[in-house]
């Protein structure tokens, strides 16, 4: 069963709340206060294009879901995991808390290893994840209590997962110039935290960057085509080192510094034409 | 901009305190007494001016972000700092006593030094991978070396004498705290380095020199009983918490300045 079969499944079960407009939630609280009542289910994010759900149990967050209309889908454990699962949440659509154990240690297979596609060729299928992909936590007999006795819903079983399905899809278009947006990060980076973290960044982006079959040349970032949620994994998996270091609120200004004045140089190029 | 005039005023206001505090010695027992009062305000003052600027700087950050978490242990122990000198001087103007040593504004020092070196240890632990091996045991070689001279100058012969344990103790963690936080300010900035972000961490290591000075010789000062309240060791006191402010605020300001 697919990590989609599985969301469909649990979306029909009981909800706590279900299709709460996102902007009217926040969703970080939100999550914090169910982990401190020792809730155990799902926080189901969605908006036109992408869904996610974030798993709960044991009185912490664990594993995040993503899937694409395009139809790929991704499990992301660890702070890359939440770090874009609060990032989704921020762009609105709905909010739902679905209550149900999370399912049975889902197997998922390793990411599939893809050539490097030609250069502006389209990615299809799943996004390849920069972590380790990891099955949300087993299942306990004894679910905790949230106020009320928690009905136990049945979960389809999850069981060794089927490889992430890999068909033809359109990518959503990106909505950000990533590419230069990145390449202007690692400059700011350099100038105000200095070029040993910048050397951090630059080194984690091109990781990130082959796992998608793109790299970085000489400071300039060389990509295939990829989708908005692609890129926002691989600027995740980027600016993780600047992250741990520097703060979230510093990278958030910093992506946004650069993606204005990005576009304030292309509207300028533009204009020339 | 208007931060930084604001910033400019009362770093200037302090410092004028300061210089008339320290700058002068004797004169009218009126002058003697406003020097006095100057030098005990000036001493709560600026301790609290560096818990306005780590506050700030912590303000430039995200719930869960790491530095926020070491500006926050620096507001803290400059809060300690601060209290402490309440204390202080409450056994001076309304305990009528001389102060004790120790005292209970030994609580709060101590806790000061505890707290800042927890801030500079949570920063070092993040900085630490990105300063060269050679660079990190060049350091706390400085260190070693510096609390060596302070030790053999100051705290040895305090040590040598039949004072109370918790006197020698307290003489000898003062200036050691203090001696090694100046390295722990130097490793990010060298961590930082070509960065403006480095210049924050200049800040905060001259701090840590200015109070590693202080700390030492306040130590040499109490032990002789040459201590008092308008002392010019009191203006490193001083001058140490203005740079941690400066580090604070400069911090906020180059962490919104991407």
């Amino acid at each position: 069963m697919t990590l989609r079969e599985s969301l469909d499944a649990l979306r029909e079960g009981p909800a706590l709340v279900a299709d709460l407009p996102g902007d009217e939630v926040d969703v970080e609280r939100l999550v914090s206060h169910l982990v401190a009542h020792g809730f155990s289910g799902g926080v189901h994010l969605a908006d036109r294009d992408t869904e996610s759900l974030l798993w709960i149990s044991d009185g912490a967050p664990r594993d995040v879901w993503f899937f694409e209309s395009g139809g790929s889908e991704a499990a992301l454990s660890g702070v890359l995991g939440h770090d874009l699962f609060h990032q989704m949440a921020a762009r609105g659509g709905t909010v739902s808390v679905l209550i149900s154990e999370p399912p049975r240690p889902v197997a998922m297979p390793p990411t599939p290893v893809l050539d490097p596609p030609p250069i502006s060729e389209t990615i299809q299928g799943p996004a390849p994840v920069p972590q380790s992909v990891a099955a949300p936590e087993p299942a306990k007999t004894a679910p905790t209590p949230v106020r009320e006795p928690q009905r136990v819903e049945e979960v389809p079983d999850t069981g060794p997962a089927a490889s992430p399905r890999v068909e033809p899809s359109i990518p959503e278009p990106p909505s950000h110039p990533w590419a230069a947006i990145l390449e202007d990060v690692a400059e700011r980076v350099a100038r105000h935290r200095g070029p040993k973290l910048a050397a951090r960044f630059t080194a984690a982006l091109d990781a990130a960057l082959a796992a998608h079959g793109g790299r970085l040349e000489g400071g300039r970032v060389v990509a295939p085509e990829l989708s908005e949620s692609t890129w926002r994994i691989v600027v995740e998996a980027a600016c993780a080192p600047i992250t741990a270091v520097a703060g979230r609120a510093f990278v958030d200004r910093t992506i946004a510094a650069a993606d204005r004045e990005v576009r304030v140089l292309q509207a300028g190029t533009s204009g020339r034409r | 901009m208007r931060r930084m005039r604001g910033l400019i005023i009362i770093v200037g206001l302090v410092f004028v305190a300061a210089i008339y505090a320290y700058g002068s010695e004797g004169g009218s027992h009126q002058a003697r007494l406003t020097r006095h009062v100057l030098s005990t305000a000036v001493q709560i003052v600026a301790p609290l001016v560096a818990v306005l600027g780590c506050v700030a700087a912590t303000r430039a950050y995200a719930p869960g972000d790491r530095e926020r978490l070491v500006w926050t242990a620096g507001a803290a122990a400059a809060l300690a700092w601060a209290a402490g000198r309440i204390v202080f001087a409450g056994y001076q103007w309304w305990g009528g006593t001389a102060v004790p040593f120790p005292s209970a504004a030994d609580g709060f020092f101590v806790a000061f030094y505890v707290l800042l070196g927890l801030a500079l240890g949570l920063e070092i632990r993040l900085v630490a991978p990105m300063v060269e091996r050679p660079i990190r045991l060049g350091l706390f070689a400085l260190g070693l070396a510096a609390w060596a001279v302070g030790f053999v100058r100051v705290v040895e012969p305090i040590m040598l004498s039949s004072v109370p344990f918790v006197e020698k103790a307290l003489a000898t963690f003062y200036p050691t705290a203090a001696v090694f936080l100046i390295p722990a300010g130097l490793l990010p900035a060298l961590g930082f380095r070509g960065g403006t972000s480095a210049y924050v961490w200049v800040a905060v290591a001259l701090a840590a020199v200015c109070l590693a000075i202080a700390s030492l010789g306040y130590a040499l000062l109490t032990w002789y009983h040459l201590y008092s309240e308008v002392h010019s060791i009191n203006a490193l006191w001083i001058a140490g918490f203005v740079f941690l402010a400066i580090g604070g605020f400069w911090q906020r300001m180059v962490q919104e300045e991407v």
